[in-house]
């Protein structure tokens, strides 16, 4: 059968689907762009929220939300009710956010595969979907027991809200069926629909099953950002509305989506990458370390395509959160878990170290990056300030005698460096820098070809140059001389030039490298065994990170189970010092971290079988 | 294996890494355990604690200081002495022609900013041309303060300001202490509840209380008779005990008036209790 | 020398576009570029 006709057929069905879910994820984005309710608007409606209070007379079709008292919350076996579903929860969340991604990155490599026609994309392709089916049964174990202990320990919760979401969770629980006959026929039948037309089939039902699995986290997302910025429900009594659809659309719900996609790739691809690297330092022949180093390197490349955009999808989230309710998003980075996010900042700091770390030991693979070696200790030096600048904190919590002997809550010089345009002036040069160490590595090992070479590289670095320089412009003119609006709005122009700089990169790269000419083939497995810690530490820090902003998102509601809405009333309901969470977050990941192990050693030992054969 | 464990030991070296430096290297600030309703004796209140009161809201449950405070600058200053004060203030702005609200009094005005923020937006601090406040529906949601409340917040901002305050304390008791009363007034069941309904132990040691102001109870059944101990609580200074926990026992400081508070019952059960506490 | 040449012609020109690329960024945002009250 002819590649072309297959391919007409069904490009024209994938572009479908893709349009599909662009657009019905967008036109659920409109409202959120929608211009904010207009002045008189914003009277009229708190009169009348208020009024309604006072009348409490409004026509329920609905009951109000339960109001709970300490005896409403069963204590079952001595388990501390709200650290079991702490801990089972946030498992959930990682298991998932790797299930989730992997089909992602499959999808995408085995399209580069049958692209390219090189075989070797398909074979890893396959091997990682095969990692994440053990992955998939445990991702359903931790959600089976995390809805029974909500029953169990949270049985009014609960109910109220499945009053609230009851077709959409009817629709999650269906919906695995579509999940699982996809994920099962995508993964058992790789071998069996080979070749020509049925390459396609195969591709079609791996989109399946990625539309599938984002519906899936879409409706969870719902649960949980209703229980953050409530919708569709009377403010004063929590009544239901009536519509589901509200209720699914809250104010946070886009945000969230767009975050999770994004932080999954990543996650995803930092997860494969310690799979890559356990099995590279576990390897014994040449040719095992090759493919596993390149296994690595790809899961590497993921990751870091998924960690550049992350912190505007963050940032993105936060603004809303503040957009939402001004308390909480103060709250959030101001008031009492204003210093978690120093401990975020240390986090993101070891992840893009690690990254940068890995893609400078990774130029040993190639003969070419003699040339770039020197530089690299430049964007180290360049990388670290970035850091310390990201990670030095504004107000400093002191004893009185402290802040007697300072003057003040702030250090002179570098308390100035603690406000936000600074760590955002900050980061977006950590992001350009690490994409530097991208760009030098991937053309370590090319020779261009095309005769305007020379002034390519120079327009490159122009705008490299150009970029940090208006960054650092941005940064300190609006951010010390200027009042918050300008401020706040400054970052805009600030991640718009990072994104100038990936884009016009890339394209003149594509350009310039055309028929580009090798330096000699890849030495691929020649890495010191030091590279594949940085990316255990990039797997670590990720894991470690999405529990710290886990308990962040859900910390937030401090006494409430759905915000303003429905109190927490159990004898549990406190929340929690830093340290204390860092305490659960460890001890979870311990957790997570042995049952991976668990994992990897089944990939280990199903794979012998193939080789004794 | 070696390889396997060193992989380990790493992850688990990292992990230190971090949940040491959220321990050690960063100030673990408590966050403030939920709020509890305030229960307003509204009856017996001189204007003093009124005002006291709102001070206590505007610093904690009214969470008033998250937003006006001198960092950050998101919102006015209001409990200064000065011109920023919004009760000195008001004034002026309710002749602003951007004010939109329904207030003709300073104090109407700070009330009408509380419920209805959009009223009135002080430039610089709203959005949408300083038409929108940022600022939530201070009796609703998740500060959700009372009518009471809000005119004790009222009271001390007047206060702190050094003008003259205009709220009178709200008679008949806020919804809050209704509650309180609609509850029927049943008599202790155990002696238990009964200590703790007649707060024996904020004085006097006694089954798992720990007061040691007064004699400790716990085996007073070895020392004195049924009689005693019945005349002990209806009128305690009939004999005042010779020893308490710091010195002599001082006449006066146990309540007189238990007689009349306890029902029969509940003064039986903690009499038999007594006997019984050997 | 033909790299440095291109380079700081481009650096001009890459300014100038940040520039311009920031005023519209900031405008649509109902702010200006130059902070004025």
């Amino acid at each position: 059968m002819s590649f072309f006709s297959g391919f007409k057929r069904l490009t024209c069905l994938t572009l479908l689907l893709f349009a599909l879910l662009a657009g019905g994820f967008s036109f659920t984005s409109i409202p959120v762009f929608a211009k904010t309710a207009n002045a008189e608007e914003a009277v009229k409606s708190e009169g009348a929220a208020t009024e309604a209070v006072k009348e409490g007379e409004k026509k329920a079709e609905y009951p109000p939300a339960p109001k709970f008292t300490a005896a409403d919350y069963p204590q079952i076996g001595g388990f501390n009710s709200r650290i079991l579903v702490w801990i089972v929860a946030q498992l959930h969340l990682w298991f998932a956010a790797f299930v989730l991604a992997v089909p992602i990155f499959v999808l995408i490599i085995e399209a580069i595969g049958m692209a390219t026609k090189d075989q070797r994309y398909d074979n890893m392709a396959y091997e990682f979907i095969k990692v994440s089916m053990a992955a998939y049964s445990i991702t359903a174990i931790m959600g089976g027991l995390l809805m029974f202990s909500l029953l169990v320990f949270y049985p009014g919760l609960f109910k109220y809200m499945a009053s609230l979401f009851s077709r959409s969770m009817l629709a999650y629980a269906f919906l695995f069926f579509a999940e699982s006959a996809s994920l099962y026929i995508y993964y058992y039948g790789w071998h069996w629909l080979e070749g020509g037309f049925r390459k396609w089939v195969h591709l079609t039902i791996g989109l399946v099953l990625n539309f599938v699995g984002t519906v899936l986290m879409l409706l969870a997302n719902a649960w949980v950002t209703f229980s953050m910025s409530p919708n569709g429900v009377d403010p004063a009594t929590g009544a239901f509305l009536g519509s589901e659809w509200n209720v699914i659309h809250n104010f946070l719900w886009n945000p969230l989506n767009l975050h999770r996609v994004i932080a999954n790739i990543a996650y995803g691809g930092s997860i494969i990458g310690a799979y890559a690297a356990y099995k590279f330092l576990g390897s014994t022949s040449n040719e095992d370390k090759a493919h596993y180093d390149w296994m690595g390197y790809t899961a590497n490349v993921i990751a870091v395509g998924g960690l550049l955009p992350l912190p505007f999808a963050g940032y993105w989230l936060t603004k809303e959160i503040y957009a939402y309710s001004q308390q909480m998003g103060i709250t959030l980075m101001g008031g009492v878990f204003a210093w978690l996010f120093i401990m975020q900042a240390v986090l993101i700091g070891a992840l893009f170290l690690s990254v940068n770390y890995y893609l400078w030991c990774g130029m040993g693979r190639s003969e070419g990056s003699v040339r770039y070696t020197k530089k690299i200790k430049w964007i180290a030096a360049a990388v670290v300030a970035c850091f310390l600048v990201w990670f030095t904190p504004h107000t400093l919590v002191l004893t009185n005698q402290e802040l007697k002997a300072l003057g003040g809550p702030y250090h002179k010089y570098l308390g100035p460096l603690g406000i936000m345009p600074a760590k955002n002036t900050a980061v977006n040069i950590m992001i350009i820098l690490t994409f530097l160490s991208f760009t030098l590595y991937r053309r370590a090992n090319k020779i261009a070809t095309v005769s305007w070479a020379d002034a390519g590289s120079a327009v490159q670095a122009a705008i490299f140059t150009g970029a940090i320089g208006n960054i650092i412009f941005l940064g300190v003119y609006h951010g010390y001389f200027t009042n918050t609006a300008y401020k706040v709005a400054a970052s805009i122009p600030q991640v718009s030039s990072t994104a100038v700089v990936i884009i016009s990169t890339l394209i003149i790269d594509s350009m310039m490298f055309k028929g580009a000419k090798e330096v000699a083939p890849l030495k691929w497995g020649k890495v010191p065994a030091r590279s594949q810690y940085a990316l255990f530490t990039l797997a670590v820090s990720f894991t470690w990170l999405m529990g710290l902003m886990g308990y962040i998102r859900s910390g937030i509601r401090q006494h409430w189970h759905v915000n303003s809405i429905v109190r927490d009333n159990s004898i549990n309901a406190f929340t929690p010092t830093i340290g204390y969470a860092a305490q659960i977050v460890t001890l979870a990941a311990i957790i997570f971290m042995a049952i991976v192990i668990f994992i990897f050693w089944l990939s280990n030992i199903s794979s012998k079988k193939s080789a004794a054969h | 294996m070696k390889i396997f464990l060193k992989i380990v030991f790493f992850c688990v070296l990292v992990f230190s890494g971090f949940v040491g430096f959220a321990n050690f290297g960063i100030p673990q600030v408590k966050p403030a355990p939920p709020p509890t309703e305030e229960k307003l004796d509204l009856g017996n209140i001189t204007m003093d604690q009124f005002i006291a009161l709102g001070d206590k809201i505007f610093n904690g449950k009214g969470t008033c200081t998250l937003c006006h405070n001198n960092v950050g600058k998101r919102a006015p200053m209001l409990d200064g002495a000065g011109e920023e004060a919004v009760a000195n203030n008001a004034s002026l702005r309710l002749k602003d022609p951007r004010y939109k609200g329904k207030a003709t009094t300073p104090e109407e005005y700070i009330r009408e900013s509380m419920k209805t923020p959009s009223a009135f937006v002080v430039a610089g601090f709203g959005s949408d041309g300083d038409t929108k406040s940022p600022m939530p529906v201070v009796t609703q949601g998740s500060i959700g303060l009372s009518d009471a409340e809000v005119d004790a917040v009222i009271s001390f901002l007047q206060n702190k300001a050094g003008v003259e305050v205009t709220v009178k304390i709200p008679v008949g008791a806020p919804p809050a202490e209704k509650a309180e009363e609609a509850k029927p007034a049943e008599p202790a069941k155990t002696p238990e509840e009964a200590i703790a309904k007649f707060g024996c132990g904020a004085c006097h040691k006694i089954g798992k209380e720990e007061g040691a102001l007064g004699p400790d109870l716990t085996h007073i059944g070895k020392a004195k008779n049924e009689s005693y101990l019945r005349k002990a609580v209806l009128d305690p200074n009939a004999d005042i005990a010779k020893n308490c926990p710091g010195g002599p026992c001082a006449p006066g400081m146990m309540p007189p008036d238990f007689g009349a508070k306890m029902t029969g019952s509940e003064l039986e059960m903690l009499v038999q209790y007594l006997v019984k506490s050997k | 020398m033909k790299f440095y040449g291109t380079f700081a012609v481009a650096l001009v020109v890459s300014v100038v576009f940040f520039l311009l690329f920031d005023a519209g960024l900031m405008k649509l945002q109902g702010l200006s570029l130059i902070f004025h009250k």
